[in-house]
């Protein structure tokens, strides 16, 4: 094709592919491995041993108590790691957005290598870090505070998960920042607004959806959260996850198990829809412009 | 024994590492006067307006504001408004709450809020527009409600950094009138920041060219237009032919000055000119006269050209003449009694010498 064709015809025309072709191999890998499993998962819980339609493993994960504290605790950690995150990580986020370019560039750098570890890995090196002879009880009893139990309980699990879920909040929080135009902190100083007030006034609750977004996220991953509270909790810290491998590979329970599976997933929808109404939605709506 | 100033700049100087973006401006900012800083992106004058708002620490220098030393002190505290190229409106406030927010940051009653927000909103003619977001509003509206923000609260100055920038031109040149007509209403210093020479001729008191972080020429509309100091003003505030010779002769006011090919001109020569000096002279193309060959024997500046190039503006023809060695720009108005002159034209290019500047420093 010559040059000047190229620059007559500067829309160039898309190849004839069906788009039902386009998503054929996306639709495949979901259907098969997501939609597939999940209606299974759903069938499952509402057959009985000989094949009739039941609601009797509902009914059980209600009325076991074991089961109502599971998820109890489950959200109780998932909710206080959605807490925590959000506390770490907009800070953190705040100075990599605003602060000097080569200290964000680092500090961006630094939330994302860890990701190129496996969580095991990481989860294990925690284990060490924080041990009753690890470098964190190490300095807190060389200032004199002493030695604290920092694992095998609920502070050890939400460190974990705290740890485990900073880069997925750290990246929602960026994106939004990075959309808030930092000449709107000038406008509110020239106008009266001291820097935390302005802060407070303007950059805070232009930030709401990606706090927002950000928690829905931790919250949802957290629900499923599996080997750091395993590894990193005490016996009293058992999540939805852990209980579900035990009931499947342990006790071969596979319709309780699966039962409990859309209780999990309906409960993490409402936290979800919880979640968005209180703030997220409008700020969602109001920051667009 | 010092003049009121509303604002004055002391050896005001600002540093990028190395690059020097303001150099060692002193100014003074008469009270209520609109003070427009007029010059190429570069020039320094946004620099200089973000140290004034106190966005930038001077690297030297000092700013007082009615008379004190405000070098130090935050942004916040400075008391000044400020209209940011692109409005800077808060997207999550309707337009009272983004209007009212100078006053709620200065703790004023709720019921004073609501009154000096209608005030400020019916100035702008915005009255009924309270409840709107940012995003709901036009171009100009946004600009008007940022305006409207910046002077609710009364400051000492204003402070506009290229405001009707992202505006169409005929919307610009309405809120032109309309920032004239509420600077006259608030008598409120202004100091305002352009590139757009038609801008700063038309709405200021006051003009200030800038030029790599210094001030060129600082002077009213008119004489900073009719009598250019320097070619860059010349050049940058409206159309100029620039020619360059040498100082023949002084008689009173004026001097002649020959031109390299034997032909001369008399130009108003400041009293700056020495004999044999090399100056540069600045004619404006509008008042260059096109006259039919030895129709003005009388003429003390005359010379012959031939019409090379003829554009129409619309309101005017602007003629290319090319006399002796050099071109020169002429403007007639259009549908005066005068024919219009096609290319190839023999013409004679007439000028009173006080309509001619030499400039200052050597030519170019």
């Amino acid at each position: 094709m010559s040059e000047a064709t190229a620059v007559a015809a500067p829309a160039r025309r898309r190849p004839r592919i069906p788009v039902v072709a386009l998503l054929l191999p996306v639709g495949l890998l979901l259907g098969a491995f997501f939609a597939y499993p999940l209606v299974s998962m759903i069938v499952t819980s509402l057959t009985t041993d000989s094949g009739g339609l039941t609601l009797e493993k509902y009914r059980e994960v209600l009325e076991v108590p074991t089961y109502a504290t599971v998820f109890r605790i489950t959200f109780e950690i998932a909710i206080s790691v959605t807490v925590t995150t959000v506390l770490v990580a907009y800070p953190l986020t705040y100075v990599i957005v605003t602060g000097p370019k080569l200290l964000g560039t680092i500090l961006r750098g630094l939330v994302i290598i860890p990701f190129l570890v496996s969580l095991l890995v990481r989860t294990y090196a925690w284990l060490v870090v924080l041990s009753p002879e690890g470098i964190v009880n190490d300095a807190l009893e060389s200032i004199g505070i002493g030695s604290v139990q920092l694992l095998y309980n609920r502070t050890g699990v939400i460190i974990g998960m705290t740890y485990a879920l900073l880069p997925y909040m750290v990246f929602a929080l960026y994106g939004n920042m990075r959309s808030v135009d930092l000449r709107l902190l000038q406008a509110a100083q020239n106008l009266g607004a001291s820097n935390w007030r302005a802060f407070r006034t303007v950059f805070l609750p232009l930030t709401f959806p990606g706090i927002a977004a950000g928690s829905i996220l931790v919250f949802i991953l957290s629900c499923g959260f599996f080997i750091t509270p395993k590894l990193m909790g005490g016996p009293s810290d058992v999540m939805v996850g852990a209980l579900i491998t035990t009931l499947v590979s342990e006790r071969g329970q596979a319709e309780d198990a699966a039962a409990i599976g859309t209780v999990l997933l309906a409960l993490t929808v409402v936290g979800f829809l919880v979640i968005s109404r209180f703030i997220g939605l409008r700020s969602l709506l109001e920051s667009r412009g | 024994m010092t003049p009121a100033f509303a604002v004055e700049l002391k050896e005001l100087r600002h540093h990028y590492g190395e690059v020097v973006a303001v150099d060692s401006v002193d100014l003074g900012i008469v009270e209520g006067e609109f003070l427009t800083l007029l010059g190429p992106s570069g020039s320094g004058k946004s620099t200089l307006l973000m140290m004034i708002a106190g966005f930038l620490t001077p690297t030297a220098g000092q700013i007082f504001v009615g008379g004190r030393n405000i070098s130090d002190t935050p942004p916040h505290r400075r008391d000044m408004g400020m209209v940011f190229q692109n409005y800077a409106l808060f997207p999550h406030m309707t337009v009272a709450a983004n209007v009212g927010y100078p006053l709620r940051m200065r703790k004023v009653p709720r019921a004073d809020i609501r009154r000096r927000v209608a005030d400020a909103l019916e100035l702008v003619g915005l009255t009924g527009m309270d409840g709107r977001m940012p995003r709901q509003l036009s171009g100009g509206q946004q600009q008007r409600v940022a305006l409207a923000r910046a002077f609710v609260f009364e400051p000492k100055v204003l402070l506009m950094d290229e405001p009707l920038g992202a505006l169409d031109k005929k919307l610009r040149q309405q809120m032109q009138v309309e920032l004239k007509r509420i600077h006259r209403q608030l008598g409120v210093t202004v100091v305002y920041v352009t590139h757009d020479q038609e801008e700063a001729l038309t709405m200021s008191d006051r003009i200030v060219v800038m030029r790599a972080g210094r001030l060129e020429q600082v002077g009213p509309p008119a004489e900073i237009y009719n009598t250019p100091r320097s070619a860059f003003a010349a050049d940058f505030l409206g159309d100029s032919n620039l020619v360059t010779g040498r100082c023949a002769e002084l008689k009173d006011d004026l001097v002649r000055v020959e031109v390299g090919d034997g032909r001369s001109l008399w130009a108003r020569g400041f009293g700056a000119t020495d004999v044999d000096a090399a100056v540069t002279v600045s004619i404006r193309p509008e008042r260059l006269h096109l006259a039919a060959p030895g129709s003005d024997p009388d003429a003390l500046n005359c010379w012959q050209g031939t019409v090379v190039e003829k554009v129409y503006l619309g309101d005017a023809i602007r003629y290319r003449v090319e006399t002796g060695s050099t071109f020169l720009l002429a403007k007639r108005q259009e549908g005066g009694a005068a024919q219009e002159l096609d290319v190839g034209a023999k013409v004679d290019l007439t000028w009173e010498p006080e309509r001619a500047t030499v400039l200052e420093g050597r030519g170019e």
